[in-house]
Parts: C-alpha cells; structure tokens; sequence
C-alpha cells in the first residue's frame, strides 16, 4: 500500500507542470550564480566556503519550492473537494501522512538538487579567470548538499508541512514559510552576515545564539568560518562540529519532533470535528416585520457609503487573519530586536547612540520594505482572489457598486498594510526614546517615511493589484508580482539603469541631523510624482478591466475597456497622462540634458578612453606643494564651491622635467604653471599638459595657480558641499596628474576591451596616508567666505574675520609649516571654547549635539597634557574640533590643528551610562593623539608607516582611557582590535605580511598594531616605551620631510631591551603569529596561614603563518600577565584595586603555575587585557 | 410594466462548448418558469442576463438597458440568487445581510434594519441571525441566498434553482414569497423542477442544450398534449421493446412496477390507458421530440 500510495504521489507530483519548471529554474539560477563569479578577493570563486556560502543562501530558495509541494501535497484535496473521498478510503493513516511527506521532501531535494549542478556548471564552463579557480572537487559540492541541502530541506518540509497538515490553509502555510525566514533574517541580524551586511562586528555569545537559531545553518556557517584566511577557505572543508553540528542536530530534532507530535494531532476526521453546538433557539414569539421593498440609492453619498462598508469588512478580514498577525508580530519582533541591539551597546565598542529620531527611522526602514513586499504579494492576490475563494462573487458582483468602489476599497485595505507597519514602527520608535528620556519626536521625520518609503510601496500596491485585474490565475499573478518587485531592484541586470525605467530606483533620500535631507530629495521628488501618476493610470485601467461574475478573455475585457468612461474618469486620465510626462520630462531633462547621464556601459567607455589616451603621461613627474595660499568661496544653499589656488610647487625629481600633465578634479576655471605653455587640452577629460619653457631642475620652485569651481547640476549631489555641514577635503577639488584610479580595475573587463593587464594598485585605506611619499610640509594661507549664518573653518591661526556683504569671512594663516593634508568646513557651528594651558581648545558643533561637548573638552585636555608631556609639545595654539554630518563613512579625521568628528559617532554617541565603554573619549583621543602621530612624526609612504600614525595613536588612547577610566577600557579596546584583526585578514586580498611590512592592511593598523604596542607595553613598560616614542619625535619629527620607518622603531626597541627579548619582538613584527591562550582548568587550596594557593594550568599555543599562507604550530617561550582577579577583569574600573596581575614566562602548552594570594579570587585570566592576537579572547578568564 | 427582451442571444466557451444558441425571449412582470436538464445551458443564461457573464453574440435589453453596456444600470434593478454560493466566514447572517443591503444602496440606517428584519423573517432566519451563514445547512444557506436576492427593490429577480436543498415546507415558503413579490416585477426562476413552475409560473420556457425548444403558459402547452399521453405498466425486462415500438417519453417506478409513458396521438395498443397529461408530461414530451428530431 506505501508502495502504491508513493507511487501515485511520484505520478502526481511528476504531472505537475512545477517540478520541471522549478528543478530547470533552480539549475539556471544555479549556472548564473556559479559564472558570476563572485566571491571576495583572494578567495576563489568555486572554493569551499563558496560553493558553501551559495549553496546556503540559495537554498532560503527551496523555501518555495516546498511550499508549493506541500499545498499540492496537503491541500489538493480539500481543494478539489476530495476529502471526503479520501478520508472514507481505506487508508491508513500512517500511509497517507507518511507517503505525503515523503513525496514532498524527496520531490523538494530533487527540484533543488539541479542547483547543485548548475553552481558547478556554472563555474567551469564559462570562462571565469582561471586564476580565481580552484581544482574541481566533487567534495565542495557534495559536502554542502548533505550538510545545508538535505537537512534544511528536511527541516523545511517537516515545519512547513506540518502547520499545512494541521491548519488545512493556504496563507498559513505561506506564513509558516515565512516564518522560516524569519528566524534566519533575526539571526543574520544578530549574527551582521555578509549577507545583511553591516560593518559592527558581533560579541561571540550573539554569535553564539545566532549560529543555533538559524534554521539553515547559514549563521552556523560563517561563525565557523568567520576568522578563515582566503588560504583556509580555499583549502578547507567545513568540519562537522562545534556550533554548526549543533545547529544540525538541534534543528533535525526539532523537526522531527514536530513531524511526530503532527502526527499525533493529525486526524482525518479533523473536518468533522467542530461539533455544532446545540444552540436553544430562543422560540420567542414572532415578530412578524413584513418585507417591504425599498428603493435602493445609488449617488456618491451611496457609493461612499458602500466603500466604507466594504472597506471595514476587508480590514477586519485581514487584521483577523492569522496570517496578518504573525506577520505583525514577526514585525514587531524584528523592529524591536533592531533598536535595542542599536540602542544599547549595538557599536562596535558595545557603545550606544542617543535615539535621534533619525537614526530610529533608518533602522526601521530597513526591515519595511522587506515585510511590505511580502504582505503587498500575498495580500494583493489574497484581496483581488476572496470573494472568488470563497465562491461569493456571483452575489457580490450582481450588486449595483461601481468597479471603482471595489477596487478602492481592496487598494486602501492593501496600502494600509505598509501603513500599519509604519505606524507600529514609529510608535515601537517612540516608546523606545521615551524609554532613554529622549524627548525631540521629530514627528515630521516619521512621518517623512511615508512619503520617502511608503509612496514605492504604494506604487507597487497599484502595480500589483492592476496585475491581478488582468491576470487570470490567482497564483500566476502572485507570481507575476513577486517578479516585479524582485526585477525592479534589479533592473540595471536587464539594461533598464534610467531613473525613469524601474520603480526601484525610486531613491530614497537620507537624513542626517546636521544637515537634513540629502540631495536626492529633489530627484526623489520629481519621480514620486512621476510614479504616483502611472500608478494613477493602473489603477484607472485597473478598475475599468475589473472582473465581474465569470472572466472574459482577455481580448474582451480589452475590447470592454472602451465603454463606460465617464467624463471625470476621462479627464482624470488624461491628466495623470500630463502629470507623468511632465515629471518624467523634467527627470530627462535634469539627469540627461542638464548633466551628462551616463550609463555603466558609458562609464567603462569613458575610462577605457582615458586610459588609452593619457597612459603615456603616466610617467611624468608630479610637482609638489610648499605653500599653498587658496582662497575658498562656499555657497552652501546653492551647492557650489570656488577655489583660487596660489600654490608654489617644487620639482622634487632627480632629472629635470620639461612637460607636466594635470586631470582636474572639479572643473578648472583657469590653470596656469609659471613660465610654461599650455600645449594639449582636452575638454572632455578635462586635461592638460604643459610644456615649460626652460626644463625645470630638481628643487627649483614655480609658482602654480588654479581656479576650480563646483556646481550641483540637475540631480547630482555631493556629500562635500551640503546646505550645513560642508567638508571640502584637499582630496575633493586639487588638480592630479595622472588619474590612476580611473583606469578600469576588473580584470575581464579588460580582457575584453582589449587593455593590457593591469598591476594590482595599492588600496589606500588608512586614513593618514598621503598619496605620495614626496610631499612635505607647507606653509599654508587661506581667506575663506561662506554664507552670513555659518562659519567657515580651516587649518592655521585666525588672522581675521569680517562681514562683507551677505558673506561671512575668515582668514587663516599657519605660524608654522603643516602637513597638507587641508580641509575646508563651513556650517551652521555652535562654539564653545576653552583656555587650556595656553592652547585654545574650540569646539564647533550642531547646537542640537551638546550632549558630549564637555566630555569631548576633558578627552582633549587629558590627551594634550599626556602628550605634551610624554611626547613633546603642540605644534599650535588652538586645537579645533568640528562636526561633519553622518554621510561621512568614518570615525574623524585629523587635519593640522584641526579635527573633524562625525556627528552620529561622536557627538549622538550616548555615554550616559558611566559603567560602559566611553567611546567618545576614545575617539577624542585617537583624533587628538594623530596631533603627533601623524602630524608631527610623519612616516614614510612605506609599508609599516602605520604603525606610527594608526599603532601609536591606539598605544595612546589605550593608555589615557587607562589613566583615567581604568582596565576595564583597556578591555573593550583589546576586544574590538583583535575583532578587527581576525575579521580583516579573513577578507584580506592578500596573504597576510608581517607587522613591519604593513602595507595599507587596516586589520594591521589598526588591529594588530595595537596588541603589539600594548605588549610593547607589558614587556619594556610604559615609560620605557614612551621614552622610544619620543625619541623617534626628536630625531625625525623636526625635518619637513617625511622620513620615519619601521625599521627605525625596530632599532630603537632593541636598543632598548635585553637581548634575549629581541627574538619575542621579531615575532610580534616579523612574523606572523597568533596564539591561542586560556585557562584550562584552576584548583585551590587554603593554606595554614589563612592565604590561599592558585594552581592554575594554561592553554598556550602558538602558530606561524608562512608565505604560502598555510599555518604550523610552533613553540612558545615569552612573559604573558596571569592575573587575579575580585571581579571579571571587563569591570575592572580605575578605582578598583586587581589582587594580582603580573607576567610569567609561558614556555610550553599546559604549563602550571601556583600563586599565592591572601583571598580567593573570582575569576583566573591569562593575557586578560589582550595583548596578543588571539582569536578567542573569551576563554583566557575563567570564573572560580 | 418591465420587459426583459433577449435577441439571437449565443454564448460559445473558449473549450468550444456552445452552451446558449440563438436565445430570443420576451418577458414581463410575473413569475417566468425556465425549465431545463442540468447542463441545459439555465445558469449561462441566468448569469449573462445578470451581467456575470458576456456574450459572444446577440443582445439583452431591460427596460432601455442595454445590459452588456450598462451593466451597472442592469444591476441596481436587480435581485439574484446563483445557483451556488459561499460566504466570507465568520459573519453573521444579519451582518451579512446588512452589508449586503448596504452595497444595494439601502443608506437609511433604520430602513435597513427593518428591511434586513422582515427578510430574515420571512425565510425563517430570524432565530439564527446571530450565527455565521459559513455554518449554516445547505437549506439555510439557500434561504439566506433568497433573502438577499430581495433587497432593496429588484425588478428583475434570478433565481437559479431556488429550491434545491429546501425542504417541502422552506419551498412552499419561499416560492409563495416570490409569487407575491412577483406580481410588479419580473421574476424568472430557473429549475428542474417542473412542479414549481406549474404552481406558480404564468409563463415558462423550457431550455435545452442552449436552445429555447418551447415556450407559453404552462396550462395551454399541457393542453397541447391532451390526450396524447399514454400508460401501462410493464415488467422491466420489455421496457427495452417498448422503447422501440412506442414513442415512450417517460419511465417511471410506481410502488416498485415499471410505468410508461407514451406519447401518441391514439392509444398505442391494448393495456394503455389514456391519462390527463401533467406539466410533467408536457416537458418530456418536448425533450423526447426535440431529441428525436434531431
């Protein structure tokens, strides 16, 4: 019977049309996955963690495929009305439920499985760079079918088919789907994968949870893979154990037992089951109403009221429905988790942010547009489909309501269901900022995600319930709409770039506290308005074409069309006609006509032609500033900029030169080198070369002028020049030679085009570098105008500021030479300024961000005396800190004498909380401490430079928040730099060099650099190695040139330690080691005097990484702090007192020591402030 | 007075099945019996007249509306019952109703509730408004279905099998209800039924495979077959040789023995027995003629 019962399961499920289509459809998705290629650099592209990577996102896919076998699977019957039949037969319970699950989990595996192969076709066949291709090995593909394919298969069918067994219902099985989802986006959220990308690394129990609760094993996944180099996860199979073995099992249990209790529950006399309770009909006496007919009306008071009928009966339906609920619920769930791990100590110190209505909108945006479009699918065939579902459309589409009152009344119920997303968000919001004494609501922000998010999602609402007017077949108009939403996300795939052409280029314009809305709002504007009217136009066709009673084909519905307009209807059309096209023409004309539009296509063109035109003035020699005197004009509401430049540049060559060749950056005004000739321009490129007259000798000095001047046109924005909070950056508008970074990077691109290989560029990453090792100090001069209300700053002493006119002015003069490394900020400021010890500290800020201002002043003053102190003096008399706006992507930035801060990292951080990590005396610091590391000790452009810019600067921020907050800052530091490190190399491009020969890697700057200072620390002492800092200060820090080398910092350090410590130091910067270090296991013992005696045996290892990038084990014979503690060393804060912490030589894995200590500590720790590189800091602490 | 007019009306479906072939009708206040077999092509024309439904060809006009282009018109004077139906689940029967009425624009809130009031009433549903019409009993099901066929003022009610699944005492309610209410207004009632339209049916056509093959008022086309109609009671085993021999219209089961009936303008042979010919007989007659002249 099981045999027959599956059989004819096979036979059924075979005739539907789904199975070919889904396992063809899942073998193309796989080919066009697999010859993407894509994978991160260094990585190959079939290598195992991707075949791994892809087989477990894709397989969130299978999700449908099983749901659809499950409907056709459980539902068939009751669909068909076969229930009765097949519950009476003679089958048997166990047969019927087991062959139904068995038929579609086998049928699920076998539609997805073609995925498999096409992930492997796809990477073979295609002519990906070979280079990026690892050997084929069955294995990458056959270990992630058994391990992520089948299980979360199992795991799917078993859950989704148990909630259709029971329930009998069509969207609670979409729920349950859904549902699934569900569970994996929450735990990527905790989790931060790649695959909701966010840049905030995650605390390992979070990961923990995480890598348990994804039902995929996806979270699983990247947390065993998490730290792998490139070399690991193209040699590496996965290991089945640890969390992601765990996930496995718990989830195959799980899902086991579910299958089991459904079975239990399972009846099939379910149906049957409500017994009608015997209602006592009340026989009170008849009152007999006789039927009168009535005249029924039918004017627009009729008609509204009707809306309003059928309207109150949709919403009910749905607010009722399960389905809706959960997905509420799931909402809510969602929205919450995202603020409170935002909110509270969601940074990458684990610091929080003051719950500025804006940031509270981004965070729930985010999730909307997810969950809309799954009630924007579902809902729309649920509402166009109910009455036809419930076989009561004769009834209602006899009565005398208009199309357009049906209609609305469905597109209101469905466009409320973003809306009461929205809503509940911002109330979750609110109650959320009530909660931190946050007061400022902002309500006009909130409502703004109305306009900004709910306006596509209303569009695409029309767009879905006009496909369900014409489409015929419930499902393939959910499908249909499920398509669109995907495609127009990704219309660029299908050429359809143009603003114009896709709804999902609908931009959606941000916001950030200092300065507002960005630019985009007005193209944001302008195609809203645009969208708005075509979705007008489908709703009007969409209601002219609305069906009544039986469907007519399509060509008759069409030919319907025709009748019945009437003259508002008329007009109506033809005005929304007007409307989108006189939107989309001003679209066209500021994005094509006004600007040059241009498409990828056009871009690579562009750069192709450059490349091929200019490569051979590559070679020319670059001259270089020592005075630069500018004169900037701002203009911030009108978004344009000015520059007049008065540069003197010296030949800092060997040769002398006769040509030099620039590319302008902003375009050029006016250009002109001291006795030479402009012999080639192009305007296209906006390129020039020069021919002097005498060839210029090396050292000689010329005068150099430019004017440049920047104008938003039409669309564009520019994050530099914005309404308050403008940062014009040396890097935004000075002329370059040569512009290496347009050449095309893609290295099939370049095959194609023809262009000769390219050799890989250096990324510039740390922000101090400068582009070029030649510069030097200049003596720098500015006079700067900007709008009456706002003030413009720059580097260099205040020598004068004037009103002239509407425009504010202020004239900068450096008293001494200044790297040029020059900003120009102009905004709205509030001051506040401070005298102290003769420097002036000015602060310059939104007046909304006061909160951090006093804190900001205590940090600079605690680092300047620091600094001075140990490191020598300020090279001014001011120490200027400016806000920027959050559009910025990092933390600050350190300019001669002045530092700009972003203001969601710095000025909104919340530090109310004084027990948690204070992050903005952290980056205080950091930004304070670069006044020296990197401003006045100013390395070579050459690898390991970092580590005096970056590696010092963490050193000094690690030993102020020491001084003054105490270890358990310390703590938090050392936390997130060894997250930097481990998480950094494992995306590194390239196999990981030593320390000293840093090269642009910020893992190393600033996440190795740090544990080895800190080590640094430990072994020669702070003074020691405040000495050896300064030093290096008095022997380069006076020259204009850049010269300091990390050769030099190694010399010094020998110098000034034994030598048998020069090996460990060779390790830390030579080396590639990391280490694994813990506690195993503690015993005590109460000795006769009252004291106690601590056995403590360590974990100990240590490994190399060689050239090729493989690892070995190596031995260990270095001094490492062991320490005792009262409390988790995390807490330890200045006041606390630490019972013991001093170093031990480490010589082998498993060693033990015994300490003697007059009270039994709480906790054990070895490196307890994480001073090596150690992938699990968590396990060096132990608890007694 | 109201005049339902339907021209050369043909409905051909997309699966080529010609389910209404060259309809014309003329009908006016009254009850209008519409007798067919299942599959006879009743409901197509029941919805096409109620604008459910286009048709290929031909042409439906009530009153001046012309109901393939003003369907809207159409529906404001009517009232209709489909032959199945379902309800959206957990509202109530008076709920319903209410809505219902709503959408028919009854706007006085009062009105409606009287009216919504007397309807339950009247099909006996008074007692069980509270309850969710999902739960009711086939029976109670229908008669909810009459009930808001009546509201507001049809003139033009479809009803389409009214009384299948109504016990006796329900179908004699109910069709006394549509005999009244049908007195002013157009009442056309689609059955299989063919004691209903006896009882209560003025006019009555009789349909078949999308084709009117008769039509007039149901006492004068009986006595078209006046003495016409024959029977005997035969054993089952000869009916086969009856069948051939006469031109047997009907066959029946009385009190377990076999009775035909014959069709025939003189008594067949010895043992028939000449009886008064009911609508019954009437009706299949007509399909036995109309089938054999094709």
């Amino acid at each position: 019977m099981y045999k027959q019962l599956l059989q004819f399961e096979v036979f059924y499920q075979l005739k539907q049309r789904a199975f070919p289509i889904f396992a063809l459809l899942f073998l193309a998705l796989g080919i066009f996955v697999g010859k993407q290629g894509y994978a991160p650099t260094g990585v190959n592209f079939n290598s195992y963690t991707q075949v791994y990577f892809f087989t477990g996102i894709f397989s969130l896919g299978s999700v449908f495929i099983i749901m659809f076998f499950t409907i056709s699977a459980i539902l068939r019957d009751k669909h068909h009305k076969m229930e009765a039949l097949i519950y009476s037969a003679p089958i048997k319970k166990t047969q019927y439920f087991w062959s139904r699950f068995l038929g579609t989990f086998i049928f699920s595996v076998l539609a997805f499985t073609p995925f498999m192969l096409g992930l492997m076709a796809g990477a073979s066949f295609f002519g990906l760079d070979p280079e990026r291709l690892s050997p084929f090995h069955i294995l990458s593909y056959i270990q992630p079918w058994l391990y992520l394919v089948i299980p979360n298969i199992f795991i799917c069918t078993s859950i989704i088919f148990a909630v259709s067994t029971l329930t009998k219902n069509n969207i609670a099985t979409y729920v349950s789907a859904v549902f699934i989802y569900m569970l994996y986006m929450v735990s990527s959220i905790f989790l931060n994968s790649p695959a909701i990308a966010q840049s905030v690394p995650t605390s390992p129990e979070g990961m923990a949870i995480a890598a348990l609760s994804d039902p995929f094993g996806i979270a699983a996944f990247f947390e065993q893979t998490q730290y792998w180099t490139p070399f690991q996860r193209n040699t590496q199979l996965l290991s089945f154990s640890g969390l992601f073995m765990w996930n496995r099992l718990i989830w195959i249990l799980a899902s086991i037992g579910v299958l089991l209790g459904t079975y239990a529950l399972f009846s099939f006399r379910t149906f049957n089951k409500k017994v009608k309770k015997a209602t006592k009909l009340s026989k009170a006496a008849k009152v007999n109403t006789p039927y009168k007919p009535l005249v029924g009306i039918y004017n627009f008071k009729a008609q509204f009221i009707a809306f309003k009928a059928l309207l109150n009966m949709e919403l009910k339906a749905v607010f009722k429905s399960i389905p809706f609920v959960a997905v509420l619920l799931m909402w809510l769930f969602m929205v919450f988790s995202e603020l409170s791990s935002t909110l509270f100590g969601g940074g990458a110190y684990n610091d929080s942010l003051h719950p500025f209505t804006n940031i509270l909108v981004e965070i729930i945006v985010e999730p909307l547009i997810t969950f809309s479009f799954i009630l924007i699918v579902f809902y729309s065939a649920e509402l166009v489909w109910k009455e036809r579902s419930y076989n009561f459309n004769s009834i209602i589409d006899a009565t005398p309501v208009s199309n357009a009152v049906f209609f609305l009344s469905k597109l209101t119920t469905l466009l409320a269901l973003p809306c009461i997303l929205i809503i509940s968000g911002i109330a979750m919001s609110i109650a959320f900022q009530m909660a931190l004494g946050y007061s400022n609501f902002e309500f006009e922000l909130y409502a703004s995600i109305f306009y900004h998010y709910g306006l596509q999602l209303a569009v695409f609402c029309m767009i879905a319930l006009f496909v369900h007017s014409l489409v015929k077949y419930k499902y393939l108009g959910m499908g249909i709409v499920g398509a669109i939403i995907v495609l127009s996300s990704k219309a660029a795939m299908l050429g359809l770039e143009h603003p114009l052409t896709s709804i999902g280029f609908l931009p959606h314009p941000s916001y950030t506290n200092m300065n507002g809305f960005s630019g985009i709002t007005k193209l944001f504007n302008h195609l809203s308005l645009y969208w708005i009217a075509i979705g007008g136009m489908l709703c009007l066709l969409s209601f002219k074409l609305w069906q009544r009673g039986i469907f007519s084909s399509l060509i008759v519905q069409l030919a319907n069309l025709k009748y019945n307009w009437t003259k508002a209807q008329g007009i109506a059309f033809i005005m929304l006609i007007i409307t989108s096209i006189s939107a989309a023409s001003v679209v066209y004309y500021n994005t094509n006509i006004i600007s040059t539009y241009e498409t990828a296509a056009d871009n690579l063109d562009y750069r192709e032609q450059y490349e091929r035109q200019f490569k051979k003035y590559e070679s020319l020699e670059r001259l270089y500033p020592v005075v630069m005197k500018t004169e900037v004009d701002i203009f911030p509401s009108e978004g344009m900029f000015s520059i007049k430049g008065n540069y003197v540049v010296k030949h800092k060559g060997t040769q002398p030169i006769s040509q030099v060749f620039i590319t302008e950056r902003v375009p050029l005004q006016q250009i002109d080198f001291e006795d030479a000739r402009l012999v080639e321009h192009d305007s296209v490129f906006g390129t020039y070369l020069f021919e002097f007259k005498n060839p210029i000798q090396p050292q000689q000095l010329l005068n150099y002028s430019f004017e440049t001047k920047k104008t938003l046109k039409g669309y564009e924005t520019d994050i530099a020049i914005v309404n308050s909070g403008t940062y014009i950056n040396f890097r935004d508008f000075e002329p370059f030679d040569y512009a290496k970074h347009y050449e095309i990077t893609n290295a099939i691109e370049r095959e194609k085009r023809n262009l000769p290989k390219r050799e890989v560029d250096k990324q510039i990453d740390s922000h101090l570098a400068m582009e070029n090792s030649k510069y030097e100090k200049v003596d720098f001069e500015t006079v700067m105008s900007t709008q009456n209300d706002q003030i413009a700053l720059s580097s260099g002493e205040l020598v004068r500021k004037w009103n002239e006119g509407d425009r504010h002015y202020f004239h900068y003069k450096s008293k001494s030479k200044v790297i040029p490394m020059l900003a120009y900020f102009s905004a709205e400021y509030a001051t506040k300024k401070t005298n102290f010890k003769g420097i002036s500290i000015e602060q310059y800020y939104d007046e909304d961000h006061y909160f951090n201002i006093d804190q900001i002043e205590e940090s600079s003053e605690y680092t300047l005396d620091y600094c001075i102190e140990n490191f020598g003096a300020y090279a001014f008399d001011h120490l200027r800190i400016a806000e920027i706006p959050g559009h910025w992507p990092f933390g600050g930035f350190a300019h001669p004498g002045l530092i700009s801060m972003v203001e969601d990292r710095l000025y909104l951080t919340d530090i109310r909380d004084t027990e948690a990590f204070n992050l903005v005396a952290k980056r205080t610091i950091h930004e304070v401490a670069h006044q020296w590391w990197g401003h006045v000790l100013i390395p070579k452009v050459a690898p390991g430079g970092a580590i005096f810019t970056e590696g010092f600067a963490k050193y000094t921020e690690a030993v102020i928040m020491d001084k003054y907050y105490g270890k358990r800052a310390v703590y938090q530091l050392a936390q997130t730099a060894n997250r930097r490190y481990f998480s950094g190399r494992s995306y590194a491009s390239k196999i990981e060099p030593p320390l000293f020969l840093e090269d642009e890697e910020s893992y190393l700057a600033y996440g190795k650099s740090y544990t080895v200072m800190l080590a640094l620390r430990d072994l020669i002492g702070e003074q020691g190695l405040n000495t050896i800092m300064r030093d290096l200060i008095d022997r380069f820090g006076t020259s204009n040139a850049f010269g300091i080398t990390s050769t030099h910092l190694l010399e010094a350090l020998y110098a000034a330690s034994p030598t048998e410590h020069h090996v460990l130091i060779d390790d830390w910067f030579k080396r590639v080691i990391t280490y694994d270090l813990g506690i195993n296991e503690s015993t005590h013992k109460e000795l006769a005097n009252g004291q106690f005696e601590i056995s403590i045996k360590i974990k100990a290892k240590r490994s190399q990484m060689l050239d090729t990038g493989d690892t070995k084990s190596i031995s260990i014979n270095e001094p490492i702090q062991i320490g005792l503690f009262r409390k988790h060393p995390r807490l330890i804060s200045k006041d606390d007192t630490i019972l013991y912490l001093k170093p031990h030589q480490v010589t082998k894995d498993g060693q033990e020591f015994k300490i003697i200590v007059d009270e039994l500590p709480s906790h054990i720790a070895i490196d307890p402030y994480g001073t090596r590189t150690d992938e699990r800091l968590t396990d060096n602490v132990i608890q007694l | 007075m109201n005049t339902l007019q339907i021209n050369n009306l043909s409905k051909t479906y997309p699966n080529g099945v010609k389910a209404l072939d060259g309809i014309n009708l003329k009908i006016t206040n009254g009850m209008f019996g519409l007798l067919g077999a299942n599959g006879a092509g009743k409901s197509s024309l029941m919805r096409t007249i109620a604008a459910l439904q286009d048709a290929s060809s031909g042409s439906i006009a009530f009153n001046a509306i012309d109901v393939a282009k003003q369907p809207q018109d159409l529906r404001k004077q009517l009232g209709y019952l489909p032959q199945e139906f379902g309800v959206y689940p957990k509202v109530s029967a008076e709920k319903l109703l209410n809505h219902l009425a709503v959408l028919k624009g009854i706007i006085n809130k009062k009105e409606r509730k009287t009216q919504v009031t007397a309807l339950l009433q009247q099909v006996n549903l008074y007692q069980h408004r509270k309850k969710a019409v999902y739960t009711f009993s086939g029976g109670m099901r229908q008669r909810f279905g009459i009930a808001q066929a009546l509201l507001a003022n049809p003139q033009l009610i479809i009803v389409d099998e009214p009384t299948a699944g109504l016990d006796p005492e329900e179908s004699n309610r109910f069709l006394n209800l549509l005999s009244e209410i049908g007195e002013n207004v157009i009442v056309i009632l689609s059955t299989h039924i063919v004691e209903d339209v006896r009882d209560l049916c003025p006019k009555m056509a009789i349909l078949s495979e999308g084709k009117i093959i008769t039509q007039g008022n149901p006492s004068e086309l009986i006595d078209t077959i006046n003495g016409k109609i024959w029977t005997k009671i035969i054993p089952k085993k000869d009916l086969k040789i009856y069948q051939k021999a006469f031109d047997v219209i009907s066959t029946k089961l009385v009190s377990g023995e076999t009775q035909i009936r014959v069709l025939s303008d003189e008594r067949p042979e010895g043992g028939f027995e000449a009886i008064s010919p009911s609508l019954e007989d009437f009706y299949f007659a007509t399909l036995f003629t109309n089938s054999s002249n094709q």
